[in-house]
């Protein structure tokens, strides 16, 4: 594997991202927390009568309100988490929270939803492209911080040299 | 109204302006690969870095300096690549003055033909309609263009932000980390919030201008590459697949001065070196040399470590000297002077009442520290020994060798820098035995280094034992005005 990698190149490209590291860790959280916080936001007023469609299902709606709430409890646990076990379990449930919203947002375009096939090729709706892209941005803002790029409050780079 | 079509001299800046900033962002990567670390705080302390752009850790149980944290980057990224930072300095310098003439015309021109309604909003309703063209951008859907433009408001916006606010940004951030220019308005780098503030906001530019960039061509895409490049190459729409070929070509063309530029200089440094030297020294000299040092730090600026570059003679000699407080160091000046002298360091203390400066260091790579020297005025010494009239410039001979003080550096002998004799008058060109209040650390050169607090670092001198008033520098060396000029193609005239 390691002979494939270095023979295509492609293993300098994989590990181009050694190149950046961030000592930044309150505006990670903070842009972690806004991006998540947006992703739920969109959701809840869809709830409250902000959607293409008035009749919500009643799955879709236990659906949205579960994605709230776990965007909810993620932004809280990243920011007041004071262990590091637990800032952790709050990023990787806001990566559930941002892939599950992609997931059912490009469901929904492409095969439809249960009782809302009327969304099938309704790409053009601003507001689902911009709640898109959020959950991506916070996607990669975690893929970021697993990786080492940046780290996430209440941890701080150890730059010694 | 004027008619807002593609004027040929709009065309031609347009597709040299694409040149300059593509050379600029690969050089300047270039320039940050040599400390490849973004700071807030002037005293560029180590670890309180915000961003690293390196894969190198530095060792905690021996000694470095700030050379050994140079990063050498592919040149697919960087101008010309791999650790040549003098070439990447040459390329940035030039492109710039390009620019900015570019730039100057651009202006001009904009406002004298009426051109400048294509980009400069004159109502509020714009923002209104840059957010509905915002919303049917994320529909996927392109916006209409707005009424007898060639832009929709929301690009309108976005030209108008980089032609009129990127642009001169990233030109006022560049100018911020000018040691000519910290030096004589130590206001104007405080306005952004210091060197280093300067040094990373100038990075968010480079950001924001990479991002123009990539948002630019995706549009170009959408809303059609071969009509849009047969306006901007032919100013006007007639053959589709002509403009798509012409648009090739010219990327090509932009491509290739690109490799051009890159061999050009890693296989002839020292022709680059001097034809691109040769037109950057004219502005430097012209703009930038009358401006004298007149800094005043307040002690509590000072950095706590004040950061180094080079490494100290590792000779018995100076050793022996070391141990005994340079007792036995003595000072030549001479070569054309009326009046050829030496000094110990009791005789340079005793040369009337010490000057002491507390001023921003700037390195070549782009670290600063601030600190407090105090010492001669070197003018004090030129007064002295009388230089003869044919004496234009000064050689500061020191008592590094490089190839067995530095072996990792590129290149070897005796290090020496050479200055103009308009330098030495400046008031704050001094030759330093103190250091914040104490006798000059080795570090830094002890018993004595130079400081012109208008240039770059590597010019100051450290651990000097001679200085020889010449006519010319060309014999000395390889000839071009200094060791790092000779060995790692900087410029002797270093303001910026």
């Amino acid at each position: 594997m390691s002979a494939v990698l270095r023979w295509t190149g492609s293993g300098k490209l994989i590990s181009f991202y050694r190149y950046f590291s961030f000592n930044v860790p309150r505006v990670t959280t903070a842009s972690g927390i806004v991006l998540l916080l947006g992703v739920g936001a969109i959701r809840l007023y869809w709830l409250t009568g902000g959607f293409l469609v008035s009749n919500f299902p009643v799955y879709l709606t236990a659906c949205v309100v579960l994605l709230v709430i776990a965007a909810l409890l993620a932004s809280a646990a990243m920011v007041v988490g004071r262990r590091p076990g637990l800032v952790r379990i709050g990023w990787a449930l806001g990566s559930v929270v941002s892939a599950a919203s992609i997931a059912m947002y490009v469901v929904s375009r492409i095969l439809g939803l249960p009782g809302l096939p009327q969304l099938v090729q309704r790409w053009d709706y601003a507001l689902g492209t911009f709640s898109m892209a959020l959950a991506a941005m916070y996607l990669m803002l975690h893929f970021s911080v697993l990786t080492g790029m940046n780290v996430a409050y209440p941890e701080r780079r150890q730059w010694h040299d | 109204m004027v008619q807002l079509d593609y004027p040929v001299w709009l065309r031609i800046e347009h597709w040299v302006n694409v040149l300059f900033v593509t050379l600029l962002i690969r050089s300047g990567i270039e320039i940050l690969g040599t400390h490849p670390k973004l700071y807030w705080r002037d005293d560029s302390r180590p670890g309180t870095e915000w961003a690293r752009f390196t894969r190198k850790t530095m060792p905690t149980d021996k000694l470095y300096d700030t050379l050994d944290e140079e990063e050498s980057y592919s040149s697919i990224v960087s101008l010309p690549g791999h650790k040549h930072l003098g070439m990447g300095r040459h390329w940035h310098f030039v492109t710039v003055m390009g620019w900015i003439l570019t730039g100057i015309v651009y202006y001009i021109l904009l406002f004298a033909t009426g051109q400048w309604h294509r980009y400069i909003p004159y109502s509020w309703s714009i923002f209104s309609d840059a957010w509905n063209d915002v919303l049917t951008y994320l529909s996927f859907k392109l916006p209409a263009l707005l009424p007898g433009q060639p832009l929709d408001a929301v690009q309108k916006l976005a030209y108008a932000f980089v032609i009129f606010i990127l642009a001169p940004f990233q030109i006022l951030t560049g100018a911020a980390q000018s040691p000519a220019v910290e030096a004589h308005f130590p206001w104007y780098v405080r306005l952004w919030g210091g060197r280093q503030g300067a040094r990373s906001l100038h990075f968010f530019g480079l950001l924001a201008f990479i991002g123009f960039i990539a948002v630019h061509l995706m549009m170009v895409g959408l809303w059609g590459w071969p009509q849009l490049n047969a306006l901007m190459i032919f100013g006007g729409v007639r053959d589709l697949g002509w403009a798509l070929a012409a648009s090739l070509v010219i990327i090509a063309a932009i491509v290739l001065v690109h490799v051009a530029a890159t061999v050009w200089s890693l296989k002839s440094p020292r022709m680059v070196q001097r034809a691109l030297g040769f037109v950057i020294s004219q502005g430097r000299l012209f703009f930038l040399r009358p401006m004298a040092s007149r800094q005043n730090y307040s002690p509590s600026q000072l950095s706590p470590e004040h950061r180094v570059n080079g490494k100290p003679p590792d000779s018995d000699d100076y050793k022996v000297m070391a141990v005994h407080n340079f007792v036995s160091w003595k000072l030549e000046v001479g070569g054309l002077v009326e009046n050829p002298m030496t000094f110990t360091l009791a005789d340079l203390r005793a040369l009337g009442e010490k000057q002491t400066q507390r001023v921003l260091h700037n390195c070549v790579q782009g670290w600063s520290s601030i600190g407090e020297w105090s010492g001669v005025p070197f003018r004090n010494v030129v007064e002295m020994v009388k230089p003869l009239p044919q004496a234009r410039h000064i050689c500061f001979l020191t008592m590094q060798d490089t190839g067995r003080d530095e072996p990792a550096a590129e290149g070897e002998g005796q290090f020496y820098e050479v200055i103009d004799m308009s330098l030495a008058r400046h008031p704050q060109c001094l030759l330093a035995y103190e250091m914040n209040g104490r006798p000059l650390p080795i570090k830094h050169g002890a018993p004595l280094r130079l400081r012109i607090e208008n240039q770059v670092g590597f010019k100051m001198a450290k651990w000097i034992e001679r200085i020889e008033f010449i006519s010319d520098y060309k014999g000395i060396g390889d000839g071009m005005g200094g060791w790092r000029e000779d060995n790692v193609y900087y410029d002797k005239d270093v303001e910026v």
